[in-house]
């Protein structure tokens, strides 16, 4: 397995450890989670470097989180606008959810051969799932949440508020082993070198994904959205879209 | 960030009655569901078996694999005489309607059972979750026991009844989105079971029936998520069912015996 270090040698210091630490995370736990371990992998030659840049461990861990939560944000802000522009009434359970997991499929892809952004954030919510929640209260975690809503509301419409809530937090916990178990089996093919078309592979995988969890969500009231050539056209344009990782100004 | 334990003199005191091995066994269970495999440390597991002899995993079990291996049995006998007893109240009922439902609710009802058998230190879903197993019934950990099957003969009825209904190759692409994930379900629904308990801002008896209709609700989406447009649901109220396989299962031997620290150590060894 190749280290962080010589994945990414030409991101600074600062930027790798949060990369590194996120592996770690995601292959050893969060109470796992060793400093050496991250320290080393990141190519620092001590733990102090941690010290310098995050103040300790547990701050570190928090940057972890948000580093790539605003770049979910930013995606999902993108299919948002243009599914209020193109598709407009014809939006669907499937277009939020869409909305919702997309960005986590694009950090996949713009992570490999080492993606390991899922692992973590199953790890994390597994543990501590107040802690993605506390989230919501900054201003940039808008999309994502208008996303939420908009599926609640739609829900609310056909069963009513009530077990639309419950029908939402019976299948939250179904997603983040899911695209874990897909992140790592990219993972493996990458390491293997038979890994073809990630890409592609990724968008059938999330309009897999999607339509399931409407399925799960309506139940009888399922329909499916037919909206493939939608789904594939966002993806194939936000892929083009050159990642941009956003390290915590403060 | 992480202390160690909040909880652990409530624990200690919840099983004092119990030998110390067995014990041990419980705390392991504990300490892994909530940190981890690796993130369970040896200090963590004495102090919730209530003992302070640092070589007590050690003197009983050899080491921390052996232990979390018996303690996956510990639990799993329970699982393998609800399968038995649910399936064959199943082949006797007429009008369990459509069967993939029932099948599946089977599976949720054994997670269902041991949950609220273990109260309210319901850890056990949340461990094999950190474990890494999606479905202990079918990883063949407890094959060298005679009692060991049922569960697996349940899982692998609903396999096949899935692959009947949707086909096979649909079936094993859609496996992976929903029913794989029953699991990391349950594990949640520990969880936030213990934050209520914990909070006492429920009730045994509410959190009970909250778990009743998290195993019917649970079955339901998971057929939906399976099935899609060919979805049906149930046609009779499933309840009766479970309650009738919890009432002639009636309360669970978890299968501990002095001698099943060796059995479990060839075992794994075997495994291995």
């Amino acid at each position: 397995m190749k280290k962080t270090a010589q994945l990414f040698p030409n991101l600074p210091l600062k930027e790798r450890l949060i990369i590194a630490s996120e592996r770690d995370i995601a292959l050893h736990t969060l109470p796992g989670t060793r400093i050496q371990r991250v320290v080393k992998d990141a190519g620092s030659s001590n733990i102090s470097s941690i010290r310098y840049h995050y103040g300790d461990m547990e701050k570190l861990q928090e940057a972890v989180y948000y580093y790539r939560y605003k770049a979910m944000n930013h995606y999902a802000d993108i299919i948002l606008q243009r599914w209020s522009a193109e598709v407009r009434d014809k939006t669907t359970i499937q277009h939020y959810l869409f909305a919702i997991f997309a960005p986590r499929c694009l950090i996949i892809y713009h992570t490999l051969p080492a993606a390991y952004y899922c692992g973590c954030a199953e790890q994390i919510e597994t543990l501590d799932p107040d802690r993605i929640e506390s989230h919501d209260r900054y201003p940039w975690f808008r999309p994502l949440r208008a996303a939420f809503t908009a599926i609640s509301d739609a829900l609310s419409e056909q069963l009513g508020a009530e077990e639309a809530l419950y029908r939402m937090h019976l299948v939250t916990p179904l997603t983040a082993g899911t695209l874990a178990r897909k992140e790592r089996a990219l993972r493996e093919a990458c390491d293997e070198g038979r890994v073809a078309d990630a890409a592609g592979q990724l968008v059938t995988f999330l309009e897999d994904l999607v339509e399931s969890l409407a399925a799960s969500l309506q139940r009888e009231k399922y329909q499916a959205a037919n909206a493939t050539a939608d789904f594939k056209a966002v993806f194939e344009d936000l892929l083009a879209i050159p990642p941009e990782w956003f390290i915590d100004k403060d | 960030m992480i202390k160690i334990d909040q909880d652990a003199e409530a624990f200690v005191a919840r099983y004092r009655d119990l030998p110390i091995a067995e014990r041990m066994l419980l705390s392991i269970e504990k300490q892994v569901a909530r940190f981890g495999k690796e993130g369970a440390r040896i200090a963590g597991i004495l102090e919730n078996a209530g003992t302070r002899n640092g070589a007590a995993v050690q003197h009983y079990y050899g080491d921390k694999d052996t232990l979390i291996h018996t303690a996956f049995l510990y639990r799993y006998k329970v699982f393998n005489d609800w399968s038995e007893h649910y399936l064959a109240l199943l082949d006797d009922s007429k009008n369990a309607e459509p069967l993939a439902n029932h099948l599946l609710l089977g599976i949720n009802g054994a997670w269902g059972y041991c949950c609220k058998q273990t109260l309210p230190y319901c850890y056990h879903a949340g461990f094999i979750q950190k474990m890494g197993l999606d479905n202990p019934g079918i990883s063949g950990i407890a094959d060298e026991f005679s009692w060991s099957g049922p569960m697996r003969a349940l899982i692998e009825r609903a396999i096949v009844e899935f692959s009947q209904a949707i086909g096979q190759s649909l079936a094993e692409r859609r496996m992976p989105l929903g029913v794989l994930q029953l699991v990391s379900a349950w594990a949640a629904k520990e969880r936030e079971i213990r934050a209520e308990l914990s909070g006492k801002k429920a009730s045994t008896e509410d959190v009970v029936a909250e778990i009743d209709r998290f195993t019917i609700e649970m079955t339901e989406a998971l057929c939906a998520n399976l099935f899609r447009e060919k979805y049906r649901p149930f046609k009779k109220d499933p309840l009766a069912l479970l309650n009738k396989t919890a009432k002639r299962c009636g309360a669970p031997v978890w299968h501990y015996e002095p001698g099943s620290v060796e059995e479990s150590a060839a075992a794994l060894a075997r495994l291995r």
